[in-house]
């Protein structure tokens, strides 16, 4: 069999990803340089040209950066109890990070603007517990967006890092420790480096999964906290403005395919050194 | 090849370098080590030989600070180590699979234990130089690890454990994942090496063979206990319980009761007949007598000083330099004699023929409950 006959085994996927994936992104790329009155390039300068939309791709930037910054700190811990427990513990923990993921986003986020209101749980149990005195506003807020996006994504960012945690061997860390490292300098040089790949592939699904975040936002925060994806359906729904809708979804494109080659390069990096 | 400064190629005699008393552990329910003592000299070459489970791995682990003891103290050239953290040892450890960074080249791996300790970067090129010459990897230097072969990553990680000169080496099962040929030679290259580097090692094995070939001592350990610590020759010749004599080498082991008690010996009357054994045990008391397969010949015995049976033969196996025979007998009791090869075809399976050894090369042990 030629070096192609395997490659017709990805035949149905590539047929799929043609048809639901290409063909709708290339009607996209065409409209935002198709409008009203034909084929111009006002989109893009109308884009480029506005404060607003610029504000708008830097919250957005900012939320995936924010987002994906907490879930490294959480979800990297995390993913070594998982990776080093044993017995009904890890059992409990696998669960823990598995079974969310099979409920709907929409639930989820649901879910949280009934925790973040003013009686809501999560008030609740920072007063109990003598935090705070008078209930914290957080739906509608960026702490309360950031809350709920974190704990929906967070699987995402525990799992790659697991993987790569369970093919480090635990005596790295104990043979560093006896040539005369400490436990600093174990972790930096032989245990960072080498679950760095897990931290990128996390790193990268998380990042791209925030910077395309549609229903979250709008749940938790509302239609007034623009970023890229609310821009797209408000431009398209509420505005009219196939052209504006279109360039903003090319700008998210372009920014999603950024992050991914970053990624890949950095990983490359990695394994190089 | 010129050992750096701190290399230490001379070994001063220092019988208390390593001091290892009443060490113990326990997990869970199960004592893993039980009141384990033992001192190590400066420069010598000490294996810790037993059966899997009979705690030596545990005995290196505590020694290298990854695990602590229940009790006990260990001190190491006179400092004691107790609640010190394995990276303020100085303890170089040989893992079992080595345990290489494979995400750093041979020559970083070897530098690992040295920049851990900010050496200056000069002495750290010069001495990873001089450690792969030592053990023969200098052209690999730029290597990553996967790249190389077993034999060359055991070499990789003894250099990285002796980079950074330290007062004890620990070598756990290092050569265990060799083929045998390449076994054989490591043992001769890694003990002619830690010699000439004067390295205090702790050796832990389960091959026999190999910690008679390359200890200065032997302790045999069984159940978290020390059964015998000696040298080579003394754990063979004179096994100190029925634990060594059954997991050094091989015996031919009788059981019978006392039937005799002489100024020196005792006379035990075994399936064989009776068979007189140096050492005192009371009139009546099960026994065991035993001897090693290459002190038996083949005939009658020449004086009094000898024991001599009619032995019936089961099997033999042809080793090819010399031939084992093996005794057709009941019960506990076993029987194999080593003959040169060609002596060994007088005596077929299915026949019976006389053999006699030194009384004074017979063990004697109570029986075992």
């Amino acid at each position: 069999m030629s070096r192609f006959g395997i490659a017709w085994l990805a035949a149905p996927a590539t047929l799929v990803c043609l048809g639901l994936f290409a063909v709708p992104l290339g009607l996209l790329l065409v409209e935002s340089f198709h409008g009203a009155q034909g084929w111009s390039l006002a989109g893009y300068r109308d884009f480029l040209g506005s404060a607003y939309a610029w504000g708008v791709v830097a919250r957005t930037l900012r939320l995936a950066a924010l987002t994906t910054a907490i879930c490294l700190v959480i979800g990297y811990p995390a993913a070594f109890a998982l990776a080093w427990t044993r017995g009904w513990v890890q059992s409990v923990l696998v669960a823990c990070v598995l079974l969310p993921l099979s409920l709907s986003v929409i639930v989820k986020a649901f879910g949280w603007t009934v925790l973040l209101r003013a009686n809501g749980a999560v008030n609740l149990a920072l007063m109990g517990l003598g935090i705070t005195s008078a209930p914290l506003r957080l739906l509608f807020t960026e702490a309360g967006l950031l809350i709920g996006i974190v704990n929906i994504f967070l699987p995402f960012m525990v799992l790659p890092i697991f993987a790569s945690v369970r093919q480090l061997d635990p005596r790295l860390p104990e043979a560093a420790a006896t040539l005369g490292g400490g436990p600093l300098y174990c972790f930096l040089r032989v245990v960072l480096p080498l679950t760095l790949p897990g931290v990128i592939a996390g790193g990268t699904l998380v990042f791209s999964l925030a910077i395309a975040a549609y229903v979250i936002p709008t749940l938790l925060m509302g239609d007034a906290y623009q970023t890229l994806p609310v821009m797209i359906a408000t431009s398209f729904l509420y505005l009219q403005d196939p052209m504006r809708g279109s360039v903003a979804g090319v700008v998210l494109l372009a920014l999603s395919i950024l992050v991914v080659v970053a990624s890949t390069w950095l990983g490359r990096k990695g394994e190089a050194a | 090849m010129e050992p750096g400064d701190g290399l230490n190629p001379m070994a001063t005699p220092e019988p208390g370098h390593l001091r290892i008393a009443g060490v113990a552990k326990r997990f869970r329910q199960t004592r893993v080590l039980d009141d384990i003592s033992l001192e190590v000299a400066r420069g010598e070459f000490v294996s810790l030989l037993g059966p899997s489970g009979c705690g030596k791995t545990t005995l290196l682990r505590i020694l290298a600070g990854l695990l602590a003891a229940d009790e006990g103290r260990v001190t190491l050239g006179g400092r004691d180590l107790a609640g010190l953290a394995p990276h303020r040892r100085n303890v170089g450890v040989v893992f079992q699979n080595y345990a290489l960074f494979p995400h750093l080249t041979v020559a970083e791996n070897v530098a690992f234990g040295l920049r851990a300790r900010r050496h200056a970067k000069g002495g750290i090129a010069a001495r990873v130089a001089e450690l792969l010459a030592l053990v023969q990897l200098g052209p690999l230097a730029g290597r990553a690890i996967a790249q190389l072969s077993g034999g060359q990553q055991q070499r990789v990680a003894i250099a990285r454990a002796l980079a950074t000169s330290p007062d004890l080496v620990l070598l756990d099962e290092p050569l265990s994942a060799l083929d045998r040929k390449l076994r054989e030679t490591m043992q001769v290259e890694l003990r002619a090496l830690l010699r000439q580097l004067g390295m205090t090692a702790i050796f832990v094995t389960h091959d026999q063979e190999e910690a008679l070939t390359l200890s200065d001592r032997v302790a045999v350990m069984n159940a978290g206990r020390i059964e015998q610590l000696a040298g080579p020759q003394a754990i063979y010749d004179q096994p100190a319980s029925p634990f060594v004599l059954d997991f050094v080498g091989q015996a031919t082991v009788l059981h019978g009761n006392v039937v005799e008690e002489r100024p020196a010996s005792v006379l035990v009357r075994t399936a064989l007949g009776p068979i007189e054994a140096p050492g005192h045990m009371l009139v009546g008391a099960p026994a065991m007598v035993a001897v090693r397969p290459e002190r038996i010949v083949l005939g009658t015995a020449p004086d009094a000083a000898w024991n001599a049976v009619a032995l019936p033969i089961a099997a033999g196996s042809f080793l090819g330099s010399r031939s084992l025979l093996h005794g057709a007998l009941a019960g506990p009791d076993r029987a194999t004699i080593e003959l040169p090869a060609g002596k060994a075809t007088a005596a077929q399976p299915g026949t019976v023929v006389p053999i006699a050894w030194r009384v004074a090369d017979t063990l004697l042990y109570p029986a075992p409950a």
